[in-house]
């Protein structure tokens, strides 16, 4: 009974140096489950809070699109 | 000067409106408001607000995202904590599993309470304040209130001793078999602890609560007869609402039938004296309207009696949409979810009760022609 709620983070290595990770987030079970990716960078910073952002994987997915080449030299030709 | 608005239309910030009905002067405001007095959050709220269960229950940031949940996503009209009504056992003494690692209703370890005097009762009523999780949510009232206070109301809820005690602190066949056969010992739970929960419901005013909804789950003609609760439940309870009505608004929730042809315990909760009473599905809302037509008058606000699962989250829309048109001919000034909200409700689900509640809210039913 009750929803499953497992998380598990990732480090990335980031460019810059600074701090960055994902935390995989999987609410519930089966084809109903959510899965979401919290993106959390400078947790590392001084004064200023870490920025965050959640996608669920749907969202993420739909992000993806703008990584292709075909969509970057299209939308941003040089 | 109104600065907070839903829709463009609004002349009203949702404050402004709920505390106008509450005060018995719905008749000035611009339309219904699209409210649950009872829970604000859903699982895409926890999962959106990084506000998951158990967490949020001993969290008081992670608490206030989460009770501002449905607020943010979906424009529902009240924010509200805290999530469960173990809370008050849980401050006198009573141990409590929080399923780390799931998303459950917190629930009791075991029932071993025999006599009131079993439980860690503080001397002064006022200890309550300091006991278990009240502090907690004392503290996310106050972030709710700096960041919501005069736009949208801030709402907060208590157990009342009778469901409490049935249900979390003696067991339920125990409890029932004291009001049968030892009244007495029924009697000294409610007089005992009704000051201490009654401090509870001052605590979150105090903190800055607009609104306190009374979870008195356990009054419907299922649990207990009018009779029966005319005498073990209405004196502690009516008692209980006087006190908590000098320091803020305080509305009435039962669950459960409490309307039948032959008998109905809707007269009783209205005696109580509440600002409102809300009802769920099994409780028809035409003779709700009716009864609190009879006590009060017309002006007596009423709400619910949307099915939390049959309509809010099985939907579909359309479905939601009729179910909200046919509450509000029925007389209800504020239509809400009849229970606890389905943790597993659409976000779009509850955008489109926001939507049909001021599509069919406005102009209130009483400025039609």
């Amino acid at each position: 009974m009750g929803y499953p709620l497992q998380m598990k983070e990732y480090k990335i290595q980031s460019k810059i140096g600074d701090s960055l990770k994902v935390r995989i987030e999987k609410v519930g079970v089966g084809e109903r489950a959510d899965i979401l990716y919290r993106i959390i960078r400078g947790e590392d910073r001084r004064n200023i809070d870490p920025d965050k952002v959640v996608l669920y994987k749907e969202e993420l997915e739909k992000l993806i699109e703008f990584l292709k080449e075909d969509f970057l030299k299209k939308e941003f030709p040089e | 000067m109104m600065t907070y608005k839903t829709v463009p239309q609004d002349k009203m910030t949702p404050y402004e409106r709920i505390m106008a009905v509450l005060a018995g002067k719905k008749e000035t405001i611009d339309r219904l408001p699209a409210f649950s007095c009872i829970t604000t959050y859903t699982i895409h709220g926890m999962e959106i607000f990084d506000a998951y269960w158990p967490e949020a229950h001993k969290n008081p940031e992670k608490m206030a995202k989460l009770g501002a949940a449905l607020h943010e996503l979906t424009g529902l009209e009240n924010v509200e904590v805290p999530f469960e009504l173990t809370l008050e056992a849980e401050a006198l003494g009573i141990e409590l599993e929080f399923f780390e690692g799931k998303i459950k209703w917190p629930s009791v370890r075991g029932y071993w309470v025999k006599k009131v005097e079993d439980l860690k009762i503080p001397e002064r009523p006022e200890e309550m304040r300091e006991r278990g999780r009240v502090p907690v949510v004392c503290e996310a009232i106050k972030i709710l209130k700096k960041r919501y206070g005069e736009k949208v109301p801030v709402l907060a809820n208590i157990d009342f001793p009778y469901q409490a005690i049935g249900g979390y602190i003696v067991d339920t066949s125990t409890w029932y078999k004291y009001m049968r056969s030892e009244p007495e010992q029924a009697h000294r739970f409610m007089s005992v602890l009704t000051p201490l929960f009654t401090e509870v419901a001052i605590a979150y005013l105090e903190a800055g609560a607009d609104v306190v909804t009374y979870r008195e789950e356990a009054s419907s003609l299922a649990n207990i007869h009018p009779k029966t609760f005319r005498e073990f439940v209405m004196p502690y309870l009516k008692d209980s609402i006087a006190h908590a009505k000098k320091y803020g608004r305080v509305i009435l929730h039962c669950c459960g039938e409490l309307w039948s042809p032959s008998v109905e315990n809707v007269s009783g909760l209205i005696e109580c004296d509440p600002d409102a009473i809300t009802v769920e599905e099994a409780t028809p809302m035409i003779r709700v309207r009716e009864i609190a037509n009879k006590l009060k008058g017309p002006w007596y606000p009423v709400g619910g009696n949307l099915s939390a699962f049959e309509v809010l989250f099985k939907g579909p829309i359309e479905k939601i949409r009729d179910r909200i048109k046919k509450v509000i001919e029925d007389g209800v000034d504020m239509p809400m979810a009849g229970c606890d909200i389905w943790m597993e409700t659409p976000s779009e689900h509850m955008k489109a009760f926001v939507d049909a509640v001021i599509e069919f809210g406005t102009p209130p039913p009483w400025q039609r022609g």
